[in-house]
Formats: structure tokens, sequence, C-alpha cells
């Protein structure tokens, strides 16, 4: 069975439902249109189309749907152990026969019992299933979707006709001029699915009463059975007085009744939903099947591929681009370098940036001549200070010392002298400073020292 | 090998592709903020190494006149023609090299000089080529006199040549 809500022909654009239980077999289109599903009567054999998925079904009494429980609240741990339980639950060996589960679901009891997990078994004997393809071969029909009719019945109905809040049991007919085939549950969860030939209606009222008890449970009274009419109108009046008077209820009958398992048939092979089975899967799996199916997973491969090769050109754009960026920034700071400290440095990043800045300290130390070289002659500034001197009476100088950075004169004189002679010689562009001796007044004949700096000439 | 199961592999393999690229995306992103911290870096160090390279190249365009001139001169015989001539001045010259260019550091030390012949030696000496360049002077006056003394001048002359 089909876990969680997957349709059973994925890869159809259409779904052909076929009814064999009519005479002669009636069938219904499915298809999609606009995100709207739409259906319509058609012929079995129309369902040519490549892409058309045609659906049948296994009667009930040829396939068994049985809920299984186990004391256990691991769904992957139930998952294990349902065919042990499907096993136990068959009445001949699990190996010879086609098996799908719904997905285990926590179930709590109602009388207060430890909790558990529940699944839906669906099963038939190969030989059975192989006998039905056969049928259905012979009749010229070769289905892709081999469904469980009970199970059609029941989600169609729940699709057709919602339960409402509260609903009690109930059960859906599709009743044909020699067979009866129903479906019984409550609150929208399935509960069992029979077939009955209509010469035995005694035997299927009493299976619906034991049936119908045995799901009413606490939920609501058998009176209120809700009764779900479709198939044959003609043939309803055989059987519905009788079954109506023996569980009183609700009745309602679904439109186009005639086609309402062929409907389900179809839209259940092309929709999603719960309680999906195919039980031609394995070695009856239908070759277009795989073929479809294979297109389909070549399809996603193809948009996977497609978007990976978008992903991965991008993805190598954008780390070439990052590489370049900083391998380019890398390249022009190591040029930078080398061309700052004169040779390849084989340091990187901070470190080479230091050596840089060393080497630099030390050309400039090594190559201060030729700064000298371009400046104007110290000679002019020398004449410049003795100008200044030879002016300035009366301080004495006694010594000079003239240098590109640095000047410094020592001589006698009163500070007010010194400071004149000093601020005669700042046109020179000296940074001057006076130590004007220790003179006791301003006209006092001390020692003084003129020193100037010049900084240093880039 | 059944078509389903190639398809199969096909699916599963371009899932592995997509996954793959996914995480290389992934990879990419999270190196992103350390790259552009390693770029920032690079930037900052860019700009803090772009003065030097203009003082180096201040440097360059400085010694590039000397680098192109010819000829080496006599430095000997031109100090010696220049200041110890006939006036007994102390001269000692001192010559360093270097990768491509040499430079002498001349020191003349006179006891006794008038500024005023001291002045004009100093320029014939400026004047030679390549000049001999007065970096530092020292004067100190003689007890009594005007206009002469002790003197101390330092020369320096780039010459090419290693």
């Amino acid at each position: 069975m089909s876990k969680g809500m997957e349709c059973l022909a994925p890869w159809a654009g259409e779904a052909c439902g076929v009814d064999t239980t009519a005479t002669p077999p009636v069938a219904v289109r499915a298809w999609h249109r606009r995100g709207h599903l739409r259906y319509a009567p058609a012929t079995p054999e129309a369902a040519v189309s490549p892409d058309t998925a045609v659906a049948c079904g296994m009667v009930p009494g040829a396939a068994m749907a049985v809920w299984l429980t186990a004391p256990l609240v691991s769904p992957s741990k139930t998952v294990r152990v349902l065919p042990t339980l499907l096993d136990m639950a068959l009445p001949f060996p699990l190996e010879e026969c086609i098996s799908t589960f719904s997905p285990p679901e926590c179930r709590l009891p109602e009388d207060g019992g430890e909790p558990g997990m529940t699944a839906l078994a669906v099963a038939a004997r190969k030989q059975d299933v192989e006998r039905r393809l056969a049928e259905l071969a012979a009749a010229g029909m070769d289905p892709h979707v081999l469904d469980h009719e009970g199970l059609a019945l029941w989600t169609q109905a729940l699709r057709e006709l919602p339960p409402e809040p509260g609903e009690g049991p109930r059960v859906v007919m599709m009743v044909r001029p020699t067979s009866v085939l129903t479906a019984v549950g409550a609150g929208g969860r399935f509960h069992s699915a029979h077939r009955s030939a209509m010469a035995d209606i005694a035997g299927l009222e009493r299976t619906l009463r034991i049936q119908v008890h045995a799901v009413a449970g606490a939920h609501a009274l058998p009176e209120m059975v809700k009764w779900i009419w479709a198939g044959d109108p003609d043939a309803w009046a055989a059987v519905r007085p009788r079954l109506e008077a023996a569980l009183p209820g609700v009745s309602s009958s679904v439109e186009a009744p005639d086609l309402f398992l062929a409907r389900a048939l179809a839209i259940r092979a092309l929709t999603r939903g719960p309680l999906r089975c195919n039980l031609r899967t394995g070695t009856f799996t239908h070759p277009q099947s795989v073929r479809q199916t294979a297109h389909v997973l070549y399809r996603r491969a193809a948009v996977l591929g497609g978007l990976a090769g978008v992903l991965l050109v991008i993805n190598a754009f954008c780390a070439y681009s990052a590489t370049r960026q900083l391998r380019r920034a890398e390249t022009w700071f190591m040029g930078g370098v080398r061309q700052v400290a004169g040779y390849a440095v084989p340091a990187r990043g901070e470190n080479a940036l230091l050596i840089a800045e060393r080497e630099l300290a030390a050309r400039m130390t090594a190559e201060s001549p030729f700064a000298t070289a371009y400046r104007a002659s110290l000679l002019d500034t020398l004449n410049g200070i003795l100008t200044a001197v030879a002016t300035s009476e009366p301080p004495h100088v006694h010594s000079l010392r003239v240098g590109f950075d640095r000047i410094a004169i020592r001589g006698v004189a009163s500070r007010t002298d010194a400071a004149t002679l000093m601020h005669r010689l700042a046109p020179l562009g000296y940074a001057l400073s006076l130590d004007p001796g220790t003179g006791t007044t301003a006209d006092e004949t001390v020692p003084f020292v003129i020193e100037g700096n010049a900084g240093r000439w880039p | 090998m059944t078509r389903k199961t190639n398809a199969v592999y096909v699916f599963i393999g371009a899932l592995v592709v997509l996954v793959a690229s996914l995480a290389w995306s992934l990879t990419l992103l999270a190196h992103e903020p350390g790259r552009r911290q390693a770029l920032r870096q690079t930037e900052a160090r860019m700009m803090r190494l772009e003065p030097l390279m203009r003082m180096a190249r201040t440097l360059d365009a400085r010694r590039a006149p000397f680098n192109e001139a010819s000829g080496v001169a006599d430095t000997v015989a031109q100090v010696d023609a220049l200041f110890t001539a006939g006036n007994g001045a102390e001269v000692r010259i001192e010559t360093v090299g270097h990768e491509g260019w040499r430079l002498h550091r001349v020191s003349v030390t006179y006891v006794s000089v008038e500024y005023e012949v001291l002045a004009a030696r100093i320029r014939r000496a400026e004047a030679l080529r390549p000049p001999l360049k007065l970096v530092e002077c020292v004067l100190e006056a003689a007890p009594g006199k005007t206009g002469a003394g002790r003197a101390g001048l330092r020369f320096e002359r780039i010459e090419p040549g290693a």
C-alpha cells in the first residue's frame, strides 16, 4: 500500500478505471485540467494513450484487507513486524501472496488497554492475481493498477460524501444484478469489505449486522447507520428495503451510481489520498509502469542534474572570482613589497610589510647623500648666519656649527642681544631655541647657545 | 539491471551531484567571511604599502641622474689642489662602496683660515663635476682676530660605480 498519500500511477497524465462487476464492463476516464480533476464515462478500449493508466480492481473475495495491531509505539518497529503479523492472519503462506501495508498509526484502545500501532494490510494470493490478470487479458485489458475494490468504494464514498461530525457506522453498497460489494467503516475509518452473491441476501444481512455492530462500538448506535448506495439502481430494490429495515439509518445515493466503482478506480490511480494500494507489484508490475516510472525518474534526474549544473557553474564562478580577487590583491601587494624592498621577499602578509619598511628605512639612510645632493648649497646658510652675526653688535660669537639638519651658535652676549640674533636667524628656516645662560639682568653679558633643527628632509 | 534500476541509479547520481553542489555552496558561504576579512587585511596592508612605494619611487628618481652619469673624478687630486696646496689643511678622505655607486666623505680641517678664502674654496669644490657637496661646517673664532679662525669642513661626493 502506498506510503503516505501518493497516487498509484504518478507517471500517468490520465487514468481509466474499469469496473468489471458491471455487464458489460463500464469505464471512467479521469484527468487533470487546470488544477481540477475531471472525469467522464469512457470505454475500456479508450485507454490507448501511452500516458494513460488503466486501473481495475480485485474483488474483496480474492484480496483481503485486514487491520493488524502491534503492541508497539514505534512506527519503524511496527513496520518490521507487520509481515509477521500478516503471516499469522493469513490462511496461506505469506510467500504466496502479494501484500502491501498502510503506514502504521497510533491507536488508543477504548477499553483502556495498552496503546499500540495499527496498520491496514492488503494481501492477495499470487495465483489469484495471476488469474485476475488472465481474466482481464481475456477481456482485452492489461491494467497498470490492480486496486482493492472495497477500499476504492470506501475512499470514493468519503470523497463524494464526506462523513459528518459524530457520524456512526457507514456502509457503502455497490449493488449489481448478480453480486453485492460492500465496504463498512465508521468515522472515516475503513473496517472491512465483503462480496456477496445476490442470491444470498440473508447471508449478506447477517454479515453486515455483525460488521456494523463491530464497527459501531461506542461510536454510535446501529440505528444510525449511514447507507450509501451505488451500482445498478434497478438492482437496489432487491436488497435495499430489507437491509435498511434490518439496520435502520440514513440512506444516500451517489451521482452516476453505475460508474461509481470505475470512477473510484480512475481517481485513486490518478490522485493522492489514503489507503491507496496496487496489487500489481513485484513480478506482476506492468512493463509500461516500469518504463513510465523510469521516465519520471529520468525527468526528475534531469531536473536535479540541471539544478546541480547551474549551481556548480555559479559555485565555480564565485570560487574563481573570489580566488582571483584575493590573488590579484596579493600579487599587487607582493609586487609592491618587492619594489620597496628591492628583492623578492620570501615572507607574506604583515611580515612582508615589516621587511619592506625595514629595507626602505635602511635604503633611505644609505641613500641620504642623494637627498643632500639636491639641496641648496650650505654655503648660503653659512653666509646668512655670518651676515646676521656681523650685523648684531655686540654679540661675540665663539663658534658655529652648520649642517643641513642642525645649526649651533655659541657666544657671549646680553640676553636681549642674543634674542635679537636669534630673531635675525629665523629666516634661515631652522626651529631655533635659545639658552641665554645665567645672567641676573637683561643687560648682563653671559654665554649663550642658539640651536636649531631643520627636521628631516625627505 | 532493469530499466527502472538504471533510472534509480541515474536519479541517485543526480541527487548526489545536487547535494554535492549544495555542500560546495554552503562551504563557499561559510568561507566567505574569512575570505572577506583576508581581502580587507590585504587592502589595509596595500594602503600602508602605498606611501612606502611612493618613497621608493622618489629614491629611484633621485638616483636616476647619478646612474646615468659617466666618468670618475680623481677626488684625491682635486681635494689636494683645492684645500691642501700651500696652506697646510688636514684632509681625510673616506670612501664607502654601495651597489652601483660609491660615496667619498672628505673632511678638511684648517687651524687658521680666512673666511673669505674658505668660502671661495667651498664654492669651487661645489662647482666640480661631480660636485663635492658641503654637508657640515664648523667655525671657531681665533682669539683677537676678525674674519679668520679654525675651520672644519665635511664634503660628500657621489660617484657611479661599485
